[in-house]
């Protein structure tokens, strides 16, 4: 059974046989050339083949020498990196630089011999370099031609303006439409094309080199001598298969034209002498060549310099930037744009659209058209574009706020593509946010209370599972939150110590943060436990006198990504934070003093009309007791008013002590503790020596600063106090003294005497309350001492066993010591 | 009217003040015992009959309470509260006599269920009859459950 694809191969063996005669016992050598557009010699055609005269003689070649050959397509620079590599074993037209020598090995003969000329429309009369002065020349950008072109004219010491398109079609399409005057290209393409373009060579030729084979350095000799020998055959036999492919192509184009010209003939021959002179020219100017070949060398090394130079300094900028044609396709990318945007290599940007691969949706989500466009609509109108309340799209599907600035880019007098430069700000975004919370949330008529509102906004943007915000007392370092925020939702208010903590470490410092790590550094601290800590930041809350208030602290699940994003937000938010706990602070102290003015004025009102009352009924008394002539009841009713009298003076003496507490008398001065305690007892001596009170001083060497009358006054009223209220103690004993404690001193004044029934002692600092009828004194004593004590930033208790058990009054005063 | 005069407990701290109903009462004819404790502490022993006020011969269950708000240790309110919140003296009428005329005691003590409040006028003759009101009003024409 034969199938039909078996028969076509049989039939194809059997043709291949007829055509070469001889029998391809086994498969040939494969020689992999590189490839890249180089029209005539070698391109890709529109079907994707290899063609041009190279392959033409190359597939002969390899006929005759049983060689397979394969073409590797790709740019040249890709050639020259695939050569290097191995990965393929011949590259066409090169030209010999002492850099290229060191990884290649180059065939004697020229391959091709290879000269700029200066072309122009057919109907224009320029045949002289100098008359190309003032005329507009275009030539193809980084093409050596172009630039020995330029050299040229400089010797000549011509101006003319010179103008850089991608290629020579595009140089031929400019002369041919008469945008410029002339046009440079090389020989190989101007000569099979100037007939398309309806141009013709000047005359005005440049810059010759050869171009040759060449293989790896040291890897191929043999492929090398094949190479040779073929091109020498080549090159120098008449009607070799190289000569015939060259004139095959050079008048190909020719072919296509529908009608010959009647100046083709002419032109012709015109070639043919140009061909002529520059073989002239080749052989006169032999040394000068090698003198060109040195200098194009150190052009070529400038150039690249230049080339590198450019890459460079587009790398080392930190903004993004990439350039788009009209069509909106990247051209170019700098590597700060790949790594904004989440890409690798320049390759998956450039030749993209890049409004569908960076730009395609609105930060709301909203698809964007290129009609829309922003960055597209900056090339079309020709206008520059800013823009900083959009978004780019990352390689991995996420998205960045960013601004952006669209700059067209003018060739020629026509807009040729754009230049986008662009800037992650998601971290201004972010700072914005926190900067909109602080100025905007938590006022009185805003749905939420600040410090929740802090709580929660921290936790959401700085991505942290657990933020509170705390007051600091100073007793004890104690830390009691104001609000909390775990997960989304507000926490219970809960008190902690600092101690062990990151807190500790936090206070005081204006910033303070572990980004990873946390409960290993504070194995102590039980919230990191709970909370599965990975990270923390902690800002000191400042006061109005300099002194941390306040904390804020948050506990991150993960390492914190961003500290100095981090520390922007907190030290930020942290100044709001701090006078809004100092207000509620001051709001909570002036609440606290108008109760206690309420209260004053309540005790004042009543204590005051009290022994009024007294004075006025027994006064009626007196009146009638005095009319019935009831002596005995006349002075006891004397005796009442009097007593009644006696207590409004002391009370209006008292009340004007107490308003006098909060004044300074005198300047603060340096007073040791055993000179106050004397002060005191002398001024209670009479009541003391009167009861028979046996007074105690435990000395110690501490020096206090303050006000010495107002610090004396409180020794005084506790003595007296404690005087009062001996009772029937046989032995009345006064102990003074100071406490030793770890952060404080404690002064304290014990008595043996009644004592308080601890159910009664919360009261006894209250204004007017007495605890025990029939002692003498208005109950104003030891409100007055706790306001003393109090402006000392102080604070006063009591201890007592029970009634019958004596008292001991301890109270402390920091800012005796602290100034 | 009872046969039995009723004991009238007057909670006082300031002696003038005490001494001031003891002799209305003997102006105005009242006959009724008169008990006096000096703060609201000693009301509530006298009341318990506790802490020296255990023989009830001598500390009976008082059939009215003058009760003074600012005293001492335990104050009229507190007092007040322990009374009418106890089922066994709830019944007791109580008179806050005081010389406070603020809102917010006279508000507390009705609060606490007192039964009257008086504010102790500055005025002699004023005070006087006050008193001798309080003692028609309270001892011959109001009825008490007993």
């Amino acid at each position: 059974m034969t199938s039909p694809s078996l028969r076509v191969l049989l039939a194809v063996g059997l043709l291949s046989l007829f055509l070469t005669g001889k029998v391809w016992a086994e498969p040939g050598r494969l020689i992999r050339v590189g490839a890249f557009n180089y029209y005539p010699a070698i391109f890709q055609d529109t079907d994707g083949e290899i063609k041009g005269f190279y392959v033409d003689a190359l597939n002969d070649l390899a006929k005759q020498e049983n060689l397979r050959i394969q073409y590797v397509y790709g740019s040249w620079d890709e050639g020259l990196e695939r050569i290097q590599s191995g990965n393929i074993d011949v590259l066409t037209s090169v030209a010999y630089t002492a850099e290229r020598a060191e990884f290649l090995d180059y065939t004697k003969t020229p391959l091709l011999t290879v000269w700029g000329e200066l072309y122009v429309p057919m109907t224009s009369d320029l045949a002289n370099i100098t008359k190309l002065q003032g005329k507009t020349i275009a030539v193809m950008e980084n093409d050596f031609n172009g630039r020995s072109f330029i050299e040229l004219t400089k010797k000549f010491s011509i101006k003319c303006q010179v103008v850089e398109l991608s290629g020579f079609d595009e140089v031929f399409a400019a002369v041919s439409q008469k945008k410029v005057d002339a046009g440079v290209a090389n020989n190989t393409f101007g000569m099979p094309k100037q007939k398309e373009y309806q141009l013709r060579s000047t005359g005005i030729v440049f810059n010759p080199f050869d171009l040759h084979f060449a293989v790896a350095k040291g890897q191929n000799a043999e492929l090398l001598a094949l190479l040779e020998s073929t091109l020498q055959r080549w090159r120098h036999g008449e009607d070799s298969v190289y000569l015939k492919a060259r004139e095959k192509w050079n008048h190909g184009a020719l072919e296509k034209v529908q009608v010959l010209p009647p100046w083709l003939r002419a032109s012709m021959a015109g070639l043919g002498l140009l061909g002529l002179l520059a073989g002239a020219f080749i052989i006169l100017l032999r040394n000068r060549v090698t003198r060109a070949t040195a200098a194009l060398s150190q052009r070529e090394a400038s150039l690249r310099e230049t080339t590198e130079m450019k890459r460079l300094l587009l790398d080392s900028a930190a903004e993004g930037i990439f350039g788009l044609d009209n069509d909106g396709r990247c051209t170019f990318c700098n590597t700060a744009s790949l790594i904004m945007l989440g890409y690798e290599q320049g390759e998956q940007l450039i030749s993209h659209n890049m409004h569908e691969l960076i730009h395609h949706t609105s930060r709301e989500g909203k698809r964007l058209s290129t009609q829309d466009c922003a960055i597209l609509q900056a090339s079309r109108l020709e206008q520059d574009c800013h823009c900083e309340d959009e978004v780019y799209w990352r390689a991995d599907g996420s998205s960045f706020p960013v601004e952006y600035w669209v700059r067209p880019l003018h060739r020629d007098h026509r807009v040729v593509g754009s230049v986008v430069t662009f800037v992650d700000i998601s971290d201004r975004k972010q700072l914005e946010a926190s900067y909109q919370f602080i100025s905007q949330s938590g006022y009185k008529n805003t749905a939420k209370d600040f410090f929740p509102a802090l709580a929660q906004h921290l936790g959401q943007s700085l991505d942290l599972n657990f933020v509170f915000i705390s007051r600091i007392t100073e007793k004890d370092r104690q830390s009691q939150t104001v609000a909390s925020y775990h997960k989304g939702a507000a926490v219970e208010n809960f008190e902690y110590g600092l101690q062990g903590t990151p807190c500790n470490e936090a206070l005081s410092k204006i910033f303070y943060c572990v980004s990873k790590g946390v409960r290993d550094r504070f194995p102590q601290a039980p919230l990191l436990e709970k909370f599965d800590a990975e990270s923390f930041i902690g800002a000191t809350l400042w006061g109005f006198d300099g002194k941390p208030i306040g904390l804020i602290g948050g506990i991150g699940q993960t390492p914190l990504a961003n500290t100095k994003m981090a520390e922007s937000i907190m030290k930020l938010v942290s100044l709001r934070a701090a006078s809004e706990l100092e207000r509620t602070q001051a709001a909570k102290v002036l609440q606290q003093k108008n109760q206690e003015l309420e209260h004053f004025t309540y005790a004042v009102s009543h204590d005051l009309k009290s022994p009024l009352v007294t004075i006025q009924t027994f006064l009626g008394y007196l009146l009638q007791d005095q009319a019935k002539g009831a002596a005995e009841a006349v002075e006891k009713d004397i005796g009442f008013i009097s007593t009644a009298a006696e207590k409004m003076s002391t009370l209006l003496e008292e009340l004007l002590r107490m308003s006098r507490v909060g004044r300074l008398v005198n300047p603060p001065s340096q007073v040791s503790f055993a000179e106050l305690v004397n002060d005191a007892l002398e001024a209670v001596a009479g009541a003391i020596e009167k009861r028979g009170v046996e007074v105690q001083i435990i000395d110690k060497a501490i020096t206090l600063r303050g006000d010495r009358t107002r610090l004396t006054e409180i020794w005084q009223n506790l003595i007296d106090n404690a005087v009062k209220y001996m009772g029937d103690q046989p032995t009345p004993r006064i102990e003074i003294g100071i406490k030793d404690s770890l952060q404080e001193q404690i002064f304290y004044v014990r008595d043996n005497g009644i004592g308080i029934d601890p159910r009664h002692s919360h009261k006894v600092f209250d204004l007017f309350q007495k605890l025990a009828p029939h002692t003498p004194g208005t109950g104003l004593g030891l409100a007055l001492v706790k306001k003393v004590v109090e402006l000392n930033n102080g604070r006063i208790w009591m201890e007592s066993a029970g009634s019958g058990h004596g008292s001991c009054f301890l109270f402390t005063l920091p800012k005796a010591f602290n100034p | 009217m009872n046969g039995e005069p009723i004991v009238i407990l007057l909670a006082e701290d300031d002696p003038a003040h005490a001494e001031i109903v003891r002799r209305n009462m003997e102006i105005s004819r009242i006959a009724n015992r008169l008990e006096h404790v000096e703060d609201g502490q000693d009301a509530l022993d006298y009341l318990y009959r506790r802490n020296g006020y255990s023989d009830p011969s001598r500390s009976p269950r008082p059939g009215l309470i003058l009760l003074d708000l600012r005293m001492p240790r335990v104050d009229g309110l507190e007092v007040l509260q322990a009374v009418k919140s106890d089922p066994e003296l709830a019944r007791i009428p109580v008179v806050v006599l005081t010389t406070s005329a603020t809102e917010m005691d006279i508000a507390k003590a009705y609060e606490h269920h007192a039964n009257s409040y008086l504010v102790k006028p500055v005025d002699f003759s004023q005070f006087t009859e006050l008193l001798e009101t309080l003692g028609y009003y309270w001892l011959a024409w109001n009825k008490s459950p007993h």
